[in-house]
């Protein structure tokens, strides 16, 4: 498993380390560059005291032995013991003078001189490496060019350079060192709240839902994932509730008849003379209850689980909204409601007519059976979406209610006391619409009109 | 002893109904809260038993209103609500007992019963004046190591008495405790109860009186000298 800090440190810090080491080689490379910039600088300035010390010979010797001037140029302390180096060559190649430091060795000289200096590196017998500058120093009188290097010993610059270097690794090393320790303590700091919500999630359970997590103090980065985990739980929330709420009702359901089929019959066991065809007619309404409840479920969960046996065929709606009228005619006309129906512009659709059955008819018995007595009933179907809506007054249901109508066992009478309904008959209606590839919606209007519509699915 | 129960389903009022009355109880139905709560206005319950899920007016609410009315009557919930945080609920509300549906009906009679004697301070099930023993749980009379038949009414007049033994339990209290509101006694049937009573635990001339009359009082049972 990929560690973001990890990785991120695997990314960080060789990256730390090239930077580092890239910036100690510029500064190593510039060092060098001065270094070797001062020395050809030092030995420009040697060449031209030399130079000098040559023509005031010249001037004192008058084109005879060079003596004088080159002895007080040579007697300097620099060329007594290792640092500079003076040789002063013949004509013929020979040596003429070299200051005293050089012993009986020789500068290495180049084959071929001019008068514009030539510059080189060369190691003395003694193993010193020097940087060398030679040229010729033209004579009047048609006298021929003299020809003399100086030099100039690289250990100095060598040592600082090496100095330099030392430095810099130390420098590097330490400044790489801390860089890390600060990116390491900069991450434990920046991916804390990470580790926080990691740990709240891992410690989340059912019963910890209602919880969110902490959107102050987060990362902007995070704040888009806080707030979708919130979103989740949140939903997760509402489902488990909703799951606890129907958990509740089922046993609502299933345990009152079996309670009453429990006591009827004990009690007709152990008090035979209490007993009456009341108490069996009783029982028997109870098991059909519990039957149609049990049925009810079987087809919600055939429904979801999308085992439903579809087929599909050219299905005329008007014949089928008319068939489940009919049905449910007996129970208008006892509650003294009116169908107003607007089937006109009814339309032939694609789909499996025993589903659709299902779902127009628990539509029809939903408003039969909550419609105010005496009210309307508006059953419309047309060739545009929604292809059928069917609407009745519902003063009592609020807009939170709507958010529930479908649920499994949900019911405005929150006593459920009424046996004749198991309040399933809208969920059935619905998963039969997803199965068919419709929605099925609620809607709520001011004046406490309940309207649901079926839509082709978008 | 008389027990209210307000249940709104029919299929589980009657039987219990029927379970109680031939246990010997004297007992008034109720089918929705409103009537219900009204009903524990009028009479003074031994026990009552309550579904919490109630047309007109929630079970718990029920409870809540006898309670802040500082009735302490037993109270048993019967429910389909088996969660634990329903039964902390309810218990926290004050009620004595809870039991979920489906339930066998000897359980809640021998839960009942319990609630019943909580009332009158009673740990055990028997009650004892002089010779005479009366099990509870059993329903049964022994007198002098002899069994004495008896039937509810009578059973239940018995059991109220020696529930208040060395008080004096006037009529008025003997109807509301004995005679449900179907009874519809007449002012001398406890009288005539008391009189029958009395004849069917003297197995003897040697047998001591035990249920003495306080004229213009009414009734007390008393251990015999």
């Amino acid at each position: 498993m990929k560690s973001i800090r990890a990785q991120l440190l695997g990314w960080l810090l060789p990256g730390f380390a090239v930077v580092c080491a890239s910036a100690s080689l510029g500064v190593y490379y510039w060092g060098k560059q001065a270094i070797e910039a001062d020395l050809d600088a030092r030995l420009g300035r040697l060449s031209g005291s030399a130079r000098l010390a040559l023509r005031n010979q010249m001037t004192a010797g008058g084109g005879g032995t060079r003596t004088p001037g080159l002895r007080a140029f040579l007697a300097k302390e620099e060329f007594q013991s290792s640092g500079q180096y003076f040789e002063l060559w013949t004509v013929a190649g020979s040596t003429e003078r070299r200051s005293p430091n050089l012993g009986d060795a020789d500068l290495p000289r180049p084959t071929v001189l001019a008068r514009d200096a030539v510059r080189y590196d060369g190691t003395l017998n003694s193993g010193d490496r020097v940087r060398i500058s030679a040229m010729q120093f033209p004579q009047g009188g048609g006298m021929p060019p003299l020809e003399f290097a100086v030099a100039i010993s690289r250990s100095e610059g060598e040592a600082r350079l090496s100095r330099l270097l030392r430095d810099l690794a130390i420098g590097a090393v330490g400044c790489c060192a801390v860089l890390c320790l600060l990116q390491v303590l900069a991450l434990r700091h920046a991916m804390r709240p990470l580790g926080q919500v990691g740990e709240q999630a891992a410690a989340m359970e059912a019963g910890s839902l209602h919880e969110r997590f902490a959107l102050e103090d987060m990362p902007l980065e995070v704040v888009p994932i806080v707030e979708r985990l919130n979103d989740l739980m949140a939903r997760r929330e509402e489902g488990f509730e909703r799951e606890r709420q129907f958990s509740s009702y089922l046993a609502h359901e299933l345990r009152t008849p079996l309670a009453g089929i429990r006591s009827t019959s004990e009690v007709a066991a152990k008090w035979p003379d209490q007993s009456s065809p009341d108490d069996f007619r009783l029982i028997a309404q109870a098991a059909a209850r519990l039957q149609q409840t049990v049925e009810s479920l079987l087809i919600l969960s055939r429904l979801e689980t999308s085992s439903a046996d579809i087929t599909i065929e050219v299905v005329a709606l008007r014949p089928i909204i008319e068939e489940c009228l009919a049905l449910h005619s007996g129970r208008a006309e006892q509650r003294d409601l009116k169908f107003a129906t607007q089937l006109e512009r009814s339309p032939t659709l694609e789909t499996d007519p025993r589903l659709l059955r299902i779902v127009v008819t628990n539509l029809i018995a939903n408003a039969t059976e909550y419609a105010p007595l005496g009210s309307e009933i508006v059953i419309a179907a047309t060739d545009t979406d929604p292809f059928l809506r069917v609407g009745n007054l519902a003063p009592d249901l609020t807009p939170d209610d709507i958010l529930r109508l479908f649920d499994r066992l949900w019911r405005k009478d929150a006593t459920r006391s009424d046996a004749a309904h198991t309040g399933l008959g809208l969920s059935i209606a619905r998963s039969c619409a997803l199965a068919l590839g419709f929605t099925l919606t609620a809607e709520l209007d001011g004046g406490g009109v309940i309207e649901m519509s079926l839509c082709r699915e978008k | 002893m008389r027990i209210l129960i307000v249940e709104d389903s029919a299929l589980i009022r009657n039987p219990v109904t029927k379970a109680l009355k031939a246990s010997g109880y004297a007992v008034d139905a109720a089918e929705d809260g409103t009537e219900g709560w009204q009903m524990t206005l009028d009479h003074d319950y031994d026990v009552i038993i309550l579904d919490i899920m109630l047309p007109g007016m929630d079970g718990r609410e029920i409870l809540r209103r006898l309670r802040a009315a500082g009735n302490e009557t037993p109270v048993l919930f019967l429910t389909a609500k088996d969660a634990v945080g329903d039964r902390v609920a309810g218990l926290k509300l004050g009620a004595d007992d809870y039991l979920t549906k489906s339930f066998a009906i000897e359980e809640l009679l021998a839960r009942v019963e319990v609630l019943g004697r909580r009332k009158y301070a009673k740990r055990s099930h028997l009650l004892v004046a002089g010779d005479l023993e009366l099990d509870q749980a059993a329903k049964t009379v022994r007198r002098g190591g002899c069994e004495v038949s008896l039937k509810p009414q009578l059973f239940a007049l018995l059991e109220y008495l020696l529930l208040r033994k060395g008080q004096v339990v006037s009529r008025t209290e003997i109807e509301e405790h004995i005679y449900d509101e179907q009874a519809s006694p007449m002012s001398n049937v406890v009288d005539a109860a008391v009189c029958t009573l009395r004849r069917a635990i003297t197995l003897s001339d040697n047998s001591a009186p035990i249920i003495h009359t306080r004229r213009g009082m009414g009734y007390v049972v008393l251990e015999p000298r």
